[in-house]
């Protein structure tokens, strides 16, 4: 009983530690404020988390594809489009990359990623998409649908389409 | 079935580093534990694939896993009865001081941010999905490496997707277990650094110290961006950095623990990235220098033979199965340009010193360096890490200098971009040198000593 009443004793911080505790803690956090303050790096770092939070609460009612979507914009919109309206063995008919370069603003595609075809088949995948400025070194493919972008692609139909889309896909 | 997957990894790899030393310190096991799981988990997937086994069944390669674990477990049980005596987890991990547990608190804060932001968001990064990530998709849709992307007719791979495949691997894993991010995996190994660098700083230096190079580690602005996102240069970091650290600690000893963990975690480094080659490089010398010291040759060419089992391995693959070759763009003939090496170095500076990159790090290194010079030969060992970093930058400043580029403002920015993510290598070197310095060790002793005065009242 007494042994350990004395470890207690024992085992209770004294004020003096507590104090120097309290010193160096202060003295660390200083360190970290005055880090932060003074390079651009820890800076960033830090807004970086608060604006991190306000995006998450943002768009946390999006799915994955539509957080996709915030990040790399109409690229992935229209390349979503051509996944959600095409069967998996879909090979697809692109345009020639200088259509994508004449959208609109509300279809700018960022970057013309799209235009790059590894980039391009990864949203798609395992449909293919054949690029119709490819088309001389891929002969064989036949495409089973066509991409319609800005317009482009319904010259390709061998049928006529009464509500046409300026982005869409079509079958052949 | 995502948390369970990745529990057997980590319960895997546990038994693999326990099966390798044993005798290591409980938290080095820990931080050690998951990297390993994963890497032979590629390992794994990689020889399944080779079998024609469809990786897609990803409950056989757990039910493998399992399996090896428990006779990995009997193993280790057999040959160490009775057990070592280990410190238990709740005595290492017990609050030091107030300022311990706010640096302790920030760093595992962070960790906790990075995972939220790295589950939240889907992989976006350029790089990724046109390289690795779109290989791990393809390999969790088809079930093997030899998949779409690298079809002969319609190739759809870029340099990136001709990496070891480590990385390429361990994502499809994910993907395989239900995670709709492969991100995940770039969380454990940045948590995995800090739990391992943390472990070997608190050799070198007091347990205050040890919470602050770690948390200096995790709060480089640069690493932090990348642990979020689906990028192999933190799991590379993670393998060539833990690696050297191992086989520098190791070469003043004479039982081959750190010498057999550092082997290993290079040559999954190996698997990682083409760039581990460099610091398989340097980590050949020092087994080297071990093997003279210790009279045990056999060693180096043992984990010679390793490191080219492994590199070779994806090599020959790539070339036998794949049918593809990466051309890297790299001129192997030595030539002297005093333009180019001018213009490069240039970048270099402008890069490394960039305080948006690496916050103070840098400086920090620089500068303590500068303040060891009196201690050089006093602390070899201390002096040994200093000329593994100079070694491995000298040789990966080397890499790109022969790159075939002038270096000019309007062509590819390779310093920017390729060098500015592969310094993550050498940041756990450094924060480890700065730590090991005696300037950083007597005032993080001093301030420790000096709260202990006081640290138990015995008044009655």
């Amino acid at each position: 009983m007494a042994n350990s009443v004395m470890k207690k004793m024992k085992l209770t911080p004294s004020v003096r530690y507590i104090v120097k505790n309290l010193v160096v803690l202060a003295g660390v956090s200083s360190v970290i404020v005055f880090l932060v303050n003074v390079n651009t790096g820890y800076n960033l770092l830090v807004s970086k988390l608060a604006q991190e939070r306000l995006a998450e609460r943002q768009y946390e009612d999006l799915s994955y594809d539509q957080r996709r979507t915030v990040k790399l914009g109409y690229n992935v919109t229209y390349l979503q489009l051509l996944r959600s309206r095409t069967p998996e063995t879909a090979v697809i008919l692109m345009p020639p990359d200088s259509v994508f370069r004449k959208t609109d603003e509300a279809h700018a595609f960022i970057d013309y990623w799209i235009t790059n075809r590894g980039w391009a088949s990864y949203f798609v995948y395992p449909r293919r998409l054949v690029y119709s400025d490819d088309l001389q070194a891929e002969p064989v493919v036949r495409p089973t649908h066509v991409a319609i972008v800005n317009d482009w692609g319904y010259d390709k139909l061998d049928y006529p389409v009464d509500k046409r889309y300026a982005y869409d896909v079509m079958p052949f | 079935m995502e948390i369970a997957g990745l529990l057997i990894t980590l319960v895997f790899g546990l038994a693999l580093v326990n099966a390798v030393a044993y005798r290591l310190p409980v938290w080095e096991k820990i931080g050690y534990a998951w990297p390993m799981g994963l890497g032979a988990n590629a390992l794994l997937m990689f020889m399944l694939d080779l079998m024609h086994i469809s990786l897609r069944h990803v409950t056989g390669v757990l039910a493998v896993e399992l399996a090896l674990t428990i006779v990995l477990g009997v193993y280790i049980q057999r040959k160490y009865r009775p057990r070592l005596p280990e410190k238990s987890l709740l005595t290492i991990a017990a609050p030091r001081n107030l300022a311990w547990l706010l640096l302790m608190a920030t760093v595992v804060f962070l960790v906790y941010v990075v995972t939220t932001r790295a589950l939240f968001w889907p992989v976006y990064i350029y790089d990724s999905i046109y390289g690795f990530d779109f290989v791990a998709k393809a390999v969790a849709q088809e079930g093997t490496l030899n998949n779409a992307v690298f079809d002969p007719h319609h190739p759809l791979y870029s340099l990136r997707s001709l990496y070891p495949p480590l990385v390429a691997l361990n994502f499809a894993f994910a993907y395989l277990l239900g995670f709709e991010t492969s991100h995940i995996i770039v969380v454990i190994f940045y948590a995995s650094l800090a739990v391992s660098l943390y472990a070997f700083l608190a050799q070198v230096t007091t347990p205050l110290g040890a919470a602050f190079y770690t948390l200096l580690l995790v709060t480089i602005p640069e690493l932090f961006n990348f642990a979020s996102l689906s990028s192999s240069n933190p799991i590379c970091a993670y393998y060539c950095a833990m690696g050297l650290l191992a086989l520098w600690r190791a070469v003043d000893t004479t039982c081959g623990l750190d010498l057999r963990m550092g082997a290993v975690l290079i040559a999954l480094a190996l698997w990682t990235r083409p760039e581990a080659i460099i610091f398989a490089t340097v980590a050949g010398a020092l087994v080297l220098w071990w093997s003279i010291k210790q009279k045990r040759i056999g060693a180096v060419v043992v984990v010679g033979v390793t490191f080219l089992a492994v590199w070779g391995s994806w090599q020959l693959y790539l070339q036998d199965v794949l049918h593809v070759t990466g051309d890297q763009p790299m001129d192997f003939d030595l030539t002297w340009d005093a333009g180019k090496l001018s213009r490069m170095l240039s970048r270099v500076m402008e890069v490394t010193f960039h305080g948006s990159y690496y916050g103070i790090v840098m400086f920090l290194f620089v500068a303590v360096v500068f303040l060891n010079i009196p201690f050089l030969w006093k602390q070899r060992h201390t002096s040994l890490l200093l000329v593994v970093i100079v070694a491995a930058w000298g040789l990966y400043l080397l890499v790109f200098y022969q790159l075939d580029t002038d270096f000019m403002p309007n062509s590819t920015d390779w310093i920017g971009d390729a060098y500015r993510r592969g310094m993550f290598n050498f940041i756990p070197l450094m924060l480890l040198y700065c730590a090991a310095s005696p300037w950083s060790r007597t005032a993080f002793t001093g301030i420790e000593r000096w709260l202990d005065a006081d640290k138990s009242s015995v008044t009655e």
